[in-house]
């Protein structure tokens, strides 16, 4: 083929790769359950009709392949999720010979005995029950790709999926005494689909396999298709069992130690025999739970049940041990059979991992970027403790830090004249701040993880928009603490998201901008606060269409002159969109105002900043940790409470003059800078005999809710101390204008104020009363 | 016989810390009441119902107090040396509940229950979980899930509405 008919090539394949490209990332995304196969088809047509013009004899055999698959698909002969994995395996390296075949020759001879090892593996595949129902079916696992074993992710994985079986195994046990616990099967539903993904995500097809089976059948219990009957349980007990031998084999292989077979035949038995069940009746869908119910409510022991399934239990154990010796002698003579799920791994790697390629490739570089490397080829030892224990063990701590402080302010400290005690004293202050650090260090992690994620999500949407988005990375070893690194992604993930839709503009249209779009994450530490920045260099938002919008939704009240800090916020209301065009991007997931939200129940702020034509950004300001803050104590009758000095812009005792009255009220505002403060009185709201009503004799707290300043009036300013946050109880939980309490320094309770619902509270009361 | 009865004799072997309300013994399931300690301190708590004494520090922790008397609508009362804050423990939730006066813990045989007797329409029998007699002693068994039952912050902006009732046998 001559250079131009390579180059001709090229372009006309551009589009219908492009298109089947982002079809089957859309399949995969959707976990592969609603795909209509004609988004695949299609193009694939298209492409296959290109590459007969061109005389391309050596895909003849991928493409016939591929439709076949696509065909089994289709008659539901081999499942969504496993299909189009060998969809994608085989597709991906065809591009990968396209890509080189275009810029020069290819050599087809390993893709031809790659196909032909595929094939094989797939026959298998394709009629997985029939070829896996050998009880003494057994695997030893391919070593995972060298990356994903030096940044961790494979030790992550075995520490995640260890942990999710333990509680799967409770829940699985508690679930057989009481077949209703309903919620239950939604979680263990949640960590075998966890599992199913994740090991698909690092190119574990077994494991994964298992986890989409089982997922498969607890789905059917969930939808009410199949009941909680014996047959099940033992299914599901089998599961957690293949899947932690698995996973201990997994664990031996990655240490270089030897690894034992596992079987899984005795899995995929059961799994024959649960499906078997679903026709007659005799499977029993309909009965539950009955017969136990009916023990409890009559009042017999307990006990004798429980007792009755520990002894299911042994015996399935000890059936297991036996299975394992009996696995352990049939190893040597595979049975011509047995090939079929080793050869997945094994046979199928001319390239490492077929399965995946990219997502290896991607999370090597990402691993680069995020420098989190790890120690090769060491399961890191984790253990796994209550976060209960340590939010105790650092609010003890955290009151050590105050009552300490305490000590030292003591003035009676102050006078003594013993310089011993003095430097005794700071040495145990030096003592307690490091360990204070030390045990919030616990709680801290890296935030890169969740940049992983976000970037993973970037490169995905990249495809879909059809807008190329350079991702850039900073601070990713920024620490945060574990509330905000578990309630950061979905808040991140639909600025991010924005931006990527509505900010980056279509290529073509970005002016003399470069045409992919730049979206940067930065995190950084400030102070006691971390900064997480995201910005784009999109249109910017337009605040003449958001004044208008608000305007149409009666959210400005009066000819007041808002800033464009104050119209931007108001793209953070409840249910505010611009948007002409709801995507398929941005029309799902949480809102801005979930945003918010979010953001300001882990303490945080959302600061908002756009230029037209040169790109917006979020600064989302928050706590280190949102278990400990600076707060300032204030009195108000008898009471104390605490205001978050994040919050607090000023405090001030406002001159007389700079007093204004409103419609008969007297003293309702006060003058700062030019600028009219409503005076909110904390006595008032919260009903308590204060020691002084009139401005001038107290004091207020200056705080800004939504840009806007309000005034907080209270008796008295006493001190500003550390103070360690509690949560108040399910009891007085969702109390407006309060966050949690406090055990102040004489041990008696100060209540935290939190001036955003505190304001907010105070405007519906206003509306109400109007 | 109910759940939560058939708790109490099961798990709580029929035994029930019993206190003073004005002149009437109250019994709570020995499973549920995890303390008792002297009144100390309480901080209000502000925009909650009446009852809802407010929060105090225990050993480190912030636990809500209520009144029981409130609750039940009776006078309220100030708190004697007597009076005692029992914590109970109700879904992994703890709540100190004020009583005037402690009684001690007594084993109930279920011969002794009678559940949820009528006692007539003025007497809210929604927290009663049943009663027991012991020679002359009547104990009202309190249904404690019901009384710390979640209802209350929603009564917050109605407190002022509701009627002040008299429990007849403290006339």
């Amino acid at each position: 083929m001559s250079e131009d008919s390579h180059h001709e090539l090229g372009e006309l394949l551009t589009l219908p790769r492009e298109r089947l490209r982002s079809s089957l990332l859309e399949a995969d995304l959707r976990e592969c359950r609603l795909t209509d196969l004609s988004d695949i088809m299609l193009p694939f047509d298209e492409i296959t009709e290109i590459y007969h013009t061109h005389g391309l004899v050596d895909f003849e055999d991928a493409i016939a392949f591929l439709y076949q698959i696509l065909g089994d698909i289709a008659t539901e002969h081999v499942s969504h999720y496993t299909g189009l994995s060998y969809v994608l395996s085989v597709y991906e390296l065809m591009e990968e010979l396209t890509d080189t075949l275009i810029e020069g020759e290819a050599d087809f001879a390993p893709f031809h005995l790659f196909l032909e090892k595929i094939k094989t593996t797939f026959k298998g595949v394709e009629n997985v029950t029939v070829a896996l129902a050998s009880p003494e079916q057994t695997i030893v696992q391919d070593l995972p790709p060298n990356d994903i074993i030096e940044d961790g992710s494979v030790s992550d994985f075995i520490n995640e999926v260890g942990d999710g079986l333990e509680t799967v195994e409770e829940y699985l046990l508690t679930l057989e005494q009481d077949p209703e616990q309903d919620g239950y099967i939604d979680h263990i539903f949640r960590v075998m689909h966890t599992i199913k993904g994740t090991s698909g995500f690092l190119g574990m097809p077994t494991i994964g396999k298992v986890g989409h089976k089982t997922e498969d059948v607890l789905s059917e219990i969930r939808d009410g298709k199949r009941g909680l009957d014996p047959p099940v349980f033992e299914l599901l007990f089998r599961s957690v069992d293949t899947l932690k031998n698995l996973i201990a084999q997994l664990t031996s292989l990655v240490q270089g130690q030897n690894a034992e077979p596992v079987n899984i035949g005795m899995f995929f038995r059961s799994l024959e025999l649960v499906q078997s069940g679903v026709e007659p009746p005799a499977a029993t869908p309909v009965q539950k739970a009955p017969p136990k119910a009916a023990e409890v409510s009559t009042g017999k022991p307990v006990a004798e049940a429980e007792s009755g399934d520990d002894d299911e239990m042994l015996d399935m154990e000890a059936a297991m041990a036996e299975e394992a010796e009996a696995d352990a002698l049939a190893h040597p003579e595979l049975t011509p059979k047995e090939p079929v799920a080793a050869s997945q791994n094994g046979e199928m790697s001319p390239k490492p991992h077929p399965a995946r390629p990219t997502v290896a490739e991607s999370q090597k570089k990402m691993a680069a970027q995020l420098g989190t490397g790890k120690a090769a080829g060491v399961i890191q030892e984790m253990l796994k403790v209550p976060a209960e224990r340590l939010d105790d063990l650092s609010n003890l701590v955290g009151e050590m830090v105050v009552a300490l402080s305490l000590l030292t302010q003591n003035p009676a400290v102050d006078e003594m004249v013993d310089r011993r005690v003095h430097s005794q004293l700071d040495h145990l202050e030096k003592i307690t701040e490091s360990l204070r650090d030390k045990v919030l260090g616990i709680r801290m992690f890296p935030i890169g993880s969740v940049f992983s994620k976000l970037s993973r999500q970037v490169r995905d949407l990249s495809q879909k928009s059809g807008k190329k988005i350079n991702l850039e990375l900073s601070g990713a070893d920024t620490l945060v603490d574990k509330s905000i690194i578990d309630n950061i992604y979905a808040p991140l993930m639909h600025l991010v998201r924005n931006s990527i839709d509505h900010g980056i503009e279509p290529p073509g249209e970005r002016g003399d901008k470069e045409s992919g779009g730049l979206v940067s994450l930065k995190a950084q530490h400030l102070g006691d606060a971390i900064e997480i920045e995201i910005r784009d260099d999109g249109q910017g938002l337009d605040s003449a269409t958001i004044l208008a919008k608000a305007q149409e939704r009666g959210l400005v009240k009066n000819r007041e002159t808002l800033s464009d800090k104050d119209i931007f916020n108001f793209i953070f209301m409840p249910g505010f969109s611009t948007a002409k065009v709801v995507t398929d991007i941005s029309g799902r997931g949480v809102g801005m105002d979930v945003v918010r939200k979010t953001i300001e129940a882990l303490r945080g702020k959302i600061e908002t900043d756009s230029t037209r034509g040169k790109g917006t950004s979020f600064k989302l300001r928050l706590p280190l940790t949102t278990s400990i803050i600076e707060g300032l104590v204030v009195s108000v009758g008898d009471s104390r409470f605490i205001m978050p000095i994040l919050d607090v812009l000023q405090t001030i005792t406002p001159e007389k003059q700079d007093l204004k009255g409103v419609q008969g009220k007297d003293e309702e505002f006060f003058l700062l800078a030019g600028e009219m403060v409503p005076i909110v009185r904390l006595y008032e709201l919260f009903q308590i005999t204060p020691k002084v009503t009139s401005p001038n004799n107290a004091v207020v707290v200056v705080v800004l809710v939504g840009n806007r300043p309000y005034g907080l009036l209270v008796d008295e300013m006493l001190h500003r101390q550390q103070i360690v946050i509690q949560q108040l109880g399910a009891r007085l939980k969702g109390l407006k204008g309060l966050s949690g309490g406090t055990i102040l320094g004489d041990g008696r309770v100060g209540l935290i104020i939190d001036p955003i619902s505190l304001i907010q509270e105070q405007h519906l009361h206003v509306g109400e009363s109007l | 016989m109910g759940e939560k009865s058939t708790q109490l004799f099961e798990g709580s072997g029929g035994k029930l810390l019993t206190f003073m309300i004005g002149s009437q013994e109250y019994g709570i399931q020995i499973l549920e009441a995890r303390e008792v300690v002297g009144v100390m301190p309480i901080e209000p708590v502000p925009q909650t119902p009446e009852f809802m004494m407010g929060v105090i520090n225990l050993r480190g922790n912030i636990i809500p107090v209520i009144d029981l008397r409130r609750k039940f609508n009776m006078p309220a009362q100030e708190a004697t040396t007597d009076s005692c804050i029992v914590k109970v423990d109700i879904h992994g939730h703890s709540t100190g509940c004020i009583v005037d006066f402690l009684v001690g813990v007594v084993t109930i045989d279920p011969k002794d229950f009678e559940k949820s007797p009528d006692l007539g329409a003025n007497i809210n029998t929604e927290f009663i979980l049943g009663m027991a007699k012991l020679d002359k002693r009547v104990i009202i068994i309190l249904d404690m899930e019901s009384v710390l039952s979640n209802g209350e912050l929603k009564q917050i902006h109605k407190k002022e509405i509701q009627p002040e009732l008299v429990e007849p046998s403290e006339g």
